[in-house]
């Protein structure tokens, strides 16, 4: 079922004030319901190619294979929902295209990236993320960070050594734990959520969250949550006025209304029919 | 991101279905309509009533008897015929209805009067009474309208035209119509029956009137592309209906009159027992009969010739005779489905038959709830189905919706004779599809412009994420796609690089040639692309030529690897392939690669089995480390090559010394063999049978007076297979008896294989020859070797027997290990007298 009725995207992304490069990339297929970011590091142009690579490769198998299988389908070995598996696949195999290409080519030596993915079916979020690019999500005029970094600041948050308080500022603000591209293999953290209508989901880079406190970023999705087009664009903008010393990169999706997986005969129908 | 509503598919469809919901009634659509109905009509086929017979004024006819018009005294002649032969019934379409006036008739009728007023008293006298009856005579001639009249109240069955002005009136008519013409009205109960309406009415002369049996309107109604297609079988003249002759000549047929006629009303007329549909406005949609070979569907026979008796009259008894004009330039002729210019009695004759035979076509009410049923279908197919379907499905389904509504025309017209207008759905079926088609393809093609930009992106980075993924082919695919930029040089660059490396030369060379169109200097491209294009054709040469494995290309510099080895040159050609001197870069120690192109050699089926033995045997060979057997550093798989990277040996195989005068002296040759016996024997006590001993795999280098054993367990490799070129095997010289039976191999045969290698040493002649593979077999089989005396006689008799020993058929009866052998070697060389070996010089 085509998704873009019941889901409504809009992305943006800024190489920021101080980069010359933008290193992030952002993919959305409103139809699929899929929203892919990803922040790339390395030298030279790597960064981009790395998360140029991630976003199209991931983007690219995904279309491919939900033309075939439907995100709720049982898998009939493992007895789950496909959707984990599927994003988890692609991941690995977008992670093993990026470590082969660090390795084999000299100009890519050493360049990987961070990734949120987001998979909408079924009145649920699948999440999969690695490093530091975040997923937020807006409810109820709550602002809540649904990925927790897999970054140095926050093990140290997490093993009590520094308060968050203190986190804000850290000298190493910057260093991932796992990342896309940089080990032969990886293990991405995937999740699942319940979506509800009205919910805003919102994908960014480190640029954003670095540069722009959680309730500047809350207070402007609950103004122009309306016009998502515009609120992705004044979210870049805000960071880009706080001094955007990265790239900034945000993905927007706000549930319309339900979209429940269509199961059977009748429910197929209707779904085709809408 | 929704777009707006009046982008999409469905108010497309939806569009289009209020298009065609306007259009529908136009000319354009009722036309296609009326031509569809045509070919409907023309494709079936039916048999005319042959009781209607047609006499024409044709262009013969007005060539011989006249002028049209004629006198109606013509007419009179014929009718007197006719009546005369027994017609059924007569009828003329002509319009009579103003009297024919002879300019002489005037003075006749003048002078009449003037002898009218003579006196009747007084007896007129015999040249007056001649003379008056000569004007009398003479009136009577001249007035050919009485004439005809007379004609006609004899015959009695005689139906003439009358002519409506088809239009609503407005009023009242001008006067009452007189009694000739009313008597025809039908009997009808209710003014609003559906019949077309009509406004003025021209009937034939009283006289004429009178003396016809009755009178019918030959009223046509034009459809709206101009076709008569429909007989208006009923006109409404203020409150009477008045039938159309064609139904006026059928009841008269029937012996019925007006008053037999009912009016169904909106569905048809009943005549007597015949039922006729029609459409509302009960007008009959006739059938026109199609011509039978060329010929009219109905006798039609010329005025001339009947009335000159050339066709006999009798033949008209009991027809339906219709007269009317068909001569070029008389009377209108007009459009029907089966003829662009068909003359009105011949319309006629085609009315009054389908009347008759019940072949009209109807459409009743059904039809057109039908017809808004599919229209309603289609629309909803258009707005629902069509834009969920994708383009093949959709031009599926559209053409079999299409053949449906086609077969279903046809088929109601030719077989119920029953038209349903379905040609306004399918039109709407086809402008929607391809209204909807066309407007994918634009929306398709603005997106391709849309987002080229980023797919470009896309296919870079799919490119580059094939290429970490070694599918160079289709990360070349992607590459291709990406317009060229200084980034996608280098990413092209790479890839030709590694095309490179894979030794797909050809490859290179297209990536090179695609980035020379953009920028011919980037970097060394142009060496590389030369390059490339030279390497691209000798590997295919290489391969097209009848060598196995083919020679890698060393000229051009670039250095093909096998491994960690690097390629330096090529050494020389074995069985199997080409020995390379590799270099291992990381200590800089030369190597020996010996290379076996399996994928040439064997069979796809095979050739994994294949490979797997090479390996294991590889890696047990790999295993041994003696100072007399070559030492192995590595072994892989590499540009479809399997190879051994081995210690590179100075020196060369023993082959050379097995002929005269090339021999080596005798203790030499001992010496040898006895150390290649105790390698052979350190290898079988490892597990590790050679299989292949012979001079060519003993490498020895003549200055330093080293041996090494070489090819460990590679013959294994073929012993089973069918090699495409045979040569391993070459001929079976130093197999061991056991070996040619294909029994178990084990180190016993090496020795005896050795021993054979021994003799040759020796004497420069194999201790078992034959003129054939199968004699050479059965000698080492089951006859004694020549005696090495008979070739060289200074051989101490202590090597002869050794020599047999170790030569002998049964294994149990040989030396049983490697040591024992080099022992009993040595042993036999020093001599039973203990005197160090003489130096064997042959003397040929």
């Amino acid at each position: 079922m085509d998704l873009s009725q019941y889901l409504e995207f809009a992305s943006c992304t800024d190489p920021g004030m101080v980069r010359s490069h933008n290193e992030d990339a952002v993919a959305a297929d409103p139809a699929n319901g899929l929203a892919v970011l990803a922040d790339g590091m390395g030298g030279y142009n790597a960064g981009e190619v790395a998360s140029g690579m991630a976003t199209t490769v991931i983007t690219t198998e995904i279309q491919q294979l939900l033309a075939k299988v439907k995100p709720y389908d049982i898998d009939p070995e493992s007895n789950k929902i496909i959707a984990g598996q599927l994003v988890r696949e692609q991941v690995m195999k977008a992670n093993a295209s990026i470590y082969h290409a660090a390795q084999s080519q000299p100009q890519y030596a050493g360049m990987g990236t961070t990734l949120v993915v987001c998979l909408f079916y079924d009145n649920k979020a699948l999440v999969a993320h690695l490093g530091d690019s975040r997923l937020y999500r807006m409810r109820d005029a709550t602002l809540k960070q649904i990925t927790r970094d897999h970054s140095l600041l926050q093990e140290q948050i997490d093993s009590g050594l520094i308060t968050a308080e203190q986190a804000k500022h850290a000298q190493h603000k910057n260093l991932v734990t796992k990342a896309l591209g940089i080990d032969p293999t990886v293990e991405p953290e995937i999740r699942e959520y319940e979506t509800r209508p009205g919910d805003i989901y919102l994908l960014c880079s480190d640029g954003l969250c670095d540069m722009v406190a959680d309730e500047d970023i809350s207070m402007t999705l609950e103004a122009l949550g309306a016009n998502l087009k515009l609120a992705a664009q004044q979210l870049v903008q805000m960071a880009n006025d706080n001094g955007g010393k990265d790239n900034v990169s945000v993905i927007l999706v706000r549930v319309l209304r339900e979209y429940p997986a269509a199961r059977g005969v009748v429910g197929k129908f209707l779904g085709w029919l809408k | 991101m929704r777009s707006a509503f009046w982008k999409s598919d469905w108010f497309l469809g939806l569009v289009v279905v209020v298009l065609m919901l306007f259009a529908g009634g136009g000319d354009l659509m009722q036309s296609l309509e009326r031509k569809a109905y045509d070919i409907g009509v023309q494709s079936s086929s039916r048999t005319p009533s042959d009781r209607i017979a047609v006499i024409a004024i044709d262009d013969t006819s007005i060539a011989n008897i006249g002028r049209w018009p004629w006198s109606r005294e013509v007419h009179a002649r014929l009718t007197d015929l006719l009546a005369g032969a027994k017609a059924k019934v007569v009828a003329n379409t002509l319009f009579l209805f103003e009297p024919q006036i002879d300019p002489g008739y005037q003075y006749i009728t003048q002078l009449l009067e003037l002898a009218a007023r003579a006196d009747p008293a007084a007896p007129p006298s015999p040249l007056q009474a001649e003379m008056l009856a000569l004007l009398r005579a003479a009136e009577a001639a001249l007035n050919t309208d009485r004439r005809l009249a007379d004609s006609y109240a004899r015959a009695g069955n005689v139906l003439l035209p009358m002519l409506f002005t088809i239009d609503i009136p407005r009023g009242k008519p001008d006067r009452p119509l007189p009694e000739f013409v009313a008597r025809n009205a039908i009997p009808a109960a209710q003014p609003e029956l559906g019949a077309l309406p009509a406004s003025e009415v021209y009937y034939p002369l009283e006289n004429l009137g009178r003396a016809a049996a009755a009178l019918g309107h030959l009223n046509a109604n034009p459809d709206v592309d101009g076709g008569i297609r429909t007989e208006p079988l009923v006109l409404r003249y203020f409150e009477q209906h008045f039938p159309s002759l064609s139904l006026m000549i059928a009841a008269q047929s029937l012996n019925l009159a007006p008053a037999d006629i009912r009016i169904r009303a909106n569905e048809g007329v009943t005549l007597g027992r015949l039922t006729i549909g029609t459409d509302p406005a009960l007008q009959m949609y006739t059938y026109f009969y199609k011509n039978v070979d060329g010929r009219p569907a109905f006798q039609v026979d010329s005025f001339y010739d009947v009335i000159t008796g050339k066709i006999p009259a009798a033949k008209y008894a009991d027809k339906i005779v219709l007269i009317g004009a068909t001569a070029a330039g008389v009377g209108t002729t007009s459009v029907t489905p089966v003829s662009p210019a068909m003359a009105p009695v011949l319309t006629l004759a085609h009315s009054v038959s389908s009347i008759l035979q019940e072949h009209f076509f109807v459409a009743p009410a059904w039809t057109t709830l039908a017809q808004w049923g599919a229209f309603l279908l289609i629309a909803l197919y258009l707005i629902v189905m069509l834009p969920r379907l994708k383009a093949a499905p959709a031009a599926l389904l559209t053409a079999a919706v299409l053949a449906v509504l086609l077969g279903v025309h046809f088929v109601l017209m030719t077989t119920q004779s029953t038209w349903m207008q379905l040609m306004v759905p399918a039109t709407l079926l086809l402008v929607g599809h391809v209204a909807l088609v066309t407007k994918r393809f634009i929306v398709t093609e603005a997106a391709k412009v849309k987002s080229d930009e980023s797919s470009a992106e896309s296919n870079r980075m799919l490119g580059i994420a094939y290429q970490a993924q070694g599918q160079l082919d289709l990360a070349w695919d992607k590459f291709r796609q990406v317009p060229m930029s200084a980034a996608v040089m280098d990413n092209l660059y790479n890839l030709a690089l590694d095309f490179e490396r894979k030794r797909q030369f050809n490859k290179a060379e297209a990536v090179f040639r695609h980035m020379h169109d953009y920028n011919p200097k980037f970097k060394d491209l142009e060496q590389r692309l030369t390059r490339a294009k030279q390497l691209s054709e000798t590997v295919m040469l290489g391969a097209a030529s009848s060598h196995p494995g083919g020679s890698l290309n060393l000229a051009a510099g670039e250095k093909p690897k096998f491994g960690r080895f690097e390629v330096q040159k090529e050494l020389g050609k074995g069985a199997m392939g080409v020995v390379y001197l590799g270099k291992d870069p990381k200590i800089g120690r030369e190597v020996a690669i010996k290379t076996m192109a399996l994928a040439q050699e064997f069979e796809a089926d095979e050739l994994a089995e294949v490979k797997e033995r090479f390996f294991r045997e590889a890696e047990t060979a790999g295993r041994l480390s003696h100072p007399n057997i070559v030492t192995i550093y590595d072994t892989g798989e590499e540009h479809d090559y399997c190879y051994i990277a081995m210690e590179l040996l100075k020196g060369g195989d023993l082959a050379p010394f097995v002929k005269a005068p090339n021999l080596l002296p005798a203790d030499k040759a001992v010496s040898v063999v006895a150390r290649a016996a105790e390698a052979l024997g350190y290898a079988h006590k490892q597990g590790v049978v050679h299989r292949d001993v012979k001079p060519a795999n003993m490498m020895y280098h003549l200055d330093t007076d080293t041996l090494k054993l070489t090819d460990f367990g590679i013959a294994r490799l073929t012993d089973s297979s069918k090699t495409k070129t045979g040569m391993v095997l070459g001929t079976p010289s130093y197999m061991s008896p056991e070996q040619l039976a294909g029994k178990k191999i084990e180190g016993r045969s090496d020795l005896f294989s050795l021993a054979v290698s021994l003799y040759q040493l020796l004497c420069g002649k194999l201790p078992f020859e034959g003129e054939s593979m199968a004699q050479l077999m059965f000698k080492i089989a089951s006859e004694p070797p020549t005696s090495i005396l008979t070739v060289n006689a200074r051989v101490p008799p202590s090597l002869v027997a050794f020599l047999d020993k170790a030569l002998a058929k049964n294994p149990d009866e040989r030396f049983q290990t490697g040591e024992a052998f080099a022992a009993a070697l040595r042993a036999a060389a020093a001599g039973p007298a203990g005197r160090p070996p003489t130096t064997v010089d042959i003397e040929l």
